[in-house]
């Protein structure tokens, strides 16, 4: 459907390449700012002071991860009036839940954020503590109506269309379209589970290195513990968020499989480890396979029916391999991070995490380090395999992508496109080589004191 | 409930032109202050003013985000036309801002601060004089046929749009520099007041060129602002100006405190006031109106629900906000340091 570099398909490499950068760093901010706000509720609590030093010490990070996860969701909110004007034009709901998403959301964030990072000695500890919940608050609802909003594109309910535009009949059946509770709990938990990972990875870090070693075992056993539900928790949810698939959009999720053929009736599908799918001949060129593992995954029946792609027009299959492999990796990850959640909570039956003893498991600490850029991966991979299997729609089964797209000359998008890589890419190895230096400075005294109480506290 | 309806159109017209003036009443100084910061003659001075805007300035570009969200919301048309005919100077804008934003939270953590104060400078030049060629762009008339644009992509780029730029650069560094004069003491507030000062005139010189212009285009039957059905309410609004302006002026000599930036404030106010008064009912002239472009009643309906009662929360907590760090900037609050 698309010649390559033609200005539709620009036009979706640019969104997807600003989605992907965007959602680097928003994950981190919803998930780390809740981590945050854990802490400072626990120093309000108990007055103990390494609780006021981690809220203190991830805050300076979260600074530097927000400020760049706010410059790069700019552009994808007027990516829809830019790139997607049509789209824009024609589609009831989804630009009034976007409104109400800036509404409710963003300037929550922004508008305490000031007083999170900065106000730690102009207001009360409560008065900041209620800040730093406005702002977890804010980041959340964000993950809400954003879900909403891309939950509606992949099962658009509550709508009709007339003379190809799309009206809206009911609000409810509309936010609460089929995808929306499932997708967005996946994707919630995926902010958590990234922040928990890189909490995790960096407490691990320090204390393999020795540095504030006592004082990074307490934010290592904080993120065990969000670990141990969230890994098996997310493992399930996605399990169930696959079903809905299957049920919802059979060309996603046998794309996602590579799964051509139906199964015959008695005989079970194989899920596919691996394979090299052959779009041309409609076919697997090789593939590793488990037997009856698909049809029990997806019915919980060994031999229950999967719908194969052969079944559908070929011009309603989605690119097969940009949704098969992105897909493994989540899965992958997933499991990894499950198995390796499973491993800490052994060690930590075992008496092993205490403050004394954690820097003695060196292979267990460095495994966490490594799990950090894993769950960005995960992250990923799960959005292209949730994107790129919604082709070839923009709204399933109702807006062709191709339809929707502004007819702007291809050389001004390329030219957008070109300068957003570079710029995005010079912006993030900045924050990553800053994100180093504040982790290579550590926490330092002024973190440590809590402020004193002030009157009316 | 039908004799309301008629009347959400012109909610949302008003919401926006508020949200219009509350971004560039708020982002005005940030970027304006980030213009001003070019000519910063040590590394203590720019880190001064980076510091003193570092608590609110995500605060203040969210306004842009809100000012997109809802005109996409209530005016879908609008939206989709008016950000493809800018595809350009938009993209440019949100380079500019991207550079300014992160310089804001890196310049503190950066070995090398010149170079993210730089940053901070050119991102704000860059993001003023664009939005000034996506609002002059705006103005100056958009071809739309069957709700799609049907002009040509380089027509943002006319005298017009380039005289609005040249002007919002100047009121931007008027804001920018009261701003700094409300934060900032001796010597460093002496010379943001003499720029304020510099800057008014600037304002008043690009306004009165560009009323010019717009009169000449009128009188030879070509399009301007004055032509449509309102056009001749920009007048209205010019005696209110001058006020202002004299008043500007007077508490610039007199090295007030905050009455600098408050006037300066009025006076983008009774800007966005006249921009709007010409142009009702139209959402981009000469002929879209926002009857025409709006979404469908349940739409409006749904979002003047959820507007109505956040905006008023909104302006609740920003004015808190902006209450917690009132006064003179200081260096005391930032983590780590």
């Amino acid at each position: 459907m698309d010649t390559l570099f033609d200005s539709v398909m620009l036009s979706r490499l640019q969104f997807a390449a600003m989605a992907m950068v965007h959602i680097s760093f928003s994950v981190l901010t919803v998930g780390l700012a809740l981590f945050i706000a854990v802490m400072e509720g626990l120093w309000l609590r108990t007055k103990d002071p390494v609780y006021y030093g981690h809220a203190r010490f991830w805050s300076r990070l979260l600074l530097l991860n927000f400020g760049i996860g706010v410059v790069t969701g700019l552009p994808l909110e007027f990516a829809f009036g830019n790139n997607w004007a049509p789209f824009a034009a024609r589609s009831a709901f989804f630009g009034e839940i976007l409104g109400t998403e800036t509404l409710s959301a963003f300037m929550l964030e922004a508008g305490f954020l000031g007083v999170m990072i900065f106000g730690w000695n102009r207001v009360p500890p409560k008065l900041h503590f209620f800040s730093t919940c406005m702002v977890v608050l804010g980041s959340s609802l964000s993950v809400f109506w954003i879900m909403v909003a891309n939950s509606w594109m992949q099962s658009p309910a509550g709508v009709v269309v007339d003379g190809g535009r799309i009206i809206l009949t009911s609000y409810r059946e509309a936010v609460f379209n089929p995808d929306m509770v499932i997708s967005t709990t996946h994707m919630y938990l995926a902010c958590l589970q990234t922040s928990l990972l890189v909490v995790g990875g960096i407490s691990a870090w320090y204390v393999l290195k020795g540095r504030h070693a006592a004082f990074f075992a307490r934010s290592f056993q904080a993120a065990l513990i969000a670990a141990l539900v969230i890994a098996p928790l997310q493992v399930w949810i996605g399990d169930e968020n696959g079903r809905e698939v299957a049920n919802l959009q059979p060309t996603k999720l046998a794309a996602m499989e590579a799964h051509w053929e139906t199964n015959p009736a008695g005989q079970g599908a194989a899920w596919i480890i691996a394979a090299w799918p052959d779009e041309a001949n409609q076919r697997n060129a090789w593939a590793v396979e488990v037997p009856y593992v698909l049809s029990l995954l997806l019915t919980h029946s060994p031999t229950g029916e999967v719908k194969g792609l052969k079944e559908f027009p070929r011009d309603l299959h989605p690119p097969i391999l940009m949704t098969f492999y992105p897909f493994r990796v989540m899965v992958f990850a997933g499991f990894a991070f499950l198995g390796l959640a499973l491993w800490t909570g052994w060690r930590w039956k075992k008496g092993a995490l205490t403050a004394e003893r954690l820097a003695g498991e060196r292979r267990l600490l460095y495994a966490w380090v490594a799990a950090g850029p894993l769950a960005w991966a995960a992250v990923e991979g799960g959005w292209i395999t949730r994107e790129v299997g919604r082709q070839p729609w923009l709204v399933y089964g109702l807006v062709r992508t191709g339809e929707a797209a502004t007819p702007l000359p291809p050389g001004a998008v390329a030219a957008s496109l070109a300068g957003y890589l570079v710029i995005a890419g010079l912006l993030t190895a900045a924050f990553v080589g800053l994100a180093a230096r504040v982790l290579a400075q550590g926490p330092d005294a002024s973190m440590l004191e809590p402020p004193q109480a002030r009157p009316g506290s | 409930m039908e004799t309301l309806q008629t009347y959400l159109p012109d909610y949302f017209f008003l919401a926006l032109g508020l949200l219009l003036f509350l971004y560039m009443a708020t982002d005005g100084y940030n970027l304006g202050l980030g213009i001003f910061s070019l000519a910063a003659r040590r590394e203590e001075e720019r880190a001064f003013m980076i510091h003193s805007i570092a608590s609110t300035w995500h605060a203040s570009q969210t306004w842009l985000v809100i000012l997109g969200g809802l005109l996409f919301g209530a005016f879908p048309v609008v939206y989709g036309v008016a950000m493809s005919a800018l595809y350009v100077p938009v993209m440019i804008m949100l380079a500019g801002l991207a550079f300014r934003g992160v310089a804001v939270e890196f310049y503190d953590e950066s070995p090398n601060r010149a170079r993210w104060g730089l940053a901070f400078g050119l991102g704000s030049l860059v993001a003023t004089v664009a939005q000034g060629f996506t609002l002059g762009g705006l103005l100056s008339g958009m071809p739309v046929v069957n709700g799609q644009f049907a002009g040509g992509w380089g027509d943002w780029l006319n005298p017009f749009s380039a005289l609005v730029a040249a002007g919002g650069a100047a009121g931007f560094v008027l804001l920018g520099t009261t701003y700094l004069a409300m934060k900032a003491d001796g010597e460093l507030r002496g010379r943001a007041l003499k720029t304020a000062a510099i800057a008014a005139w600037a304002v008043l010189a690009g306004l009165s060129v560009i009323l010019l212009w717009m009169s000449l285009q009128h009188r030879e039957g070509r399009y301007s602002l004055l032509a449509l059905r309102q056009g001749h309410y920009i007048y209205l609004t010019v005696p209110i100006f001058l006020f202002e302006f004299a008043m500007l002026l007077r508490s610039l000599r007199k090295a007030e405190p905050d009455k600098p930036f408050q006037w300066s404030v009025l006076l983008f106010l009774t800007l966005v006031v006249g921009i709007a008064a010409a142009l009702y009912p139209m959402a981009v002239p000469p002929g879209l109106s926002i009857f025409d472009a709006a979404a469908p009643p349940r739409s409006l309906w749904f979002l003047f629900a959820v507007s109505a009662v956040l905006l008023p929360v909104m302006l609740a907590y920003n004015a808190w906000q902006y209450l917690v760090f009132r006064g003179r900037a200081g260096g005391a609050d930032r983590p780590g340091h």
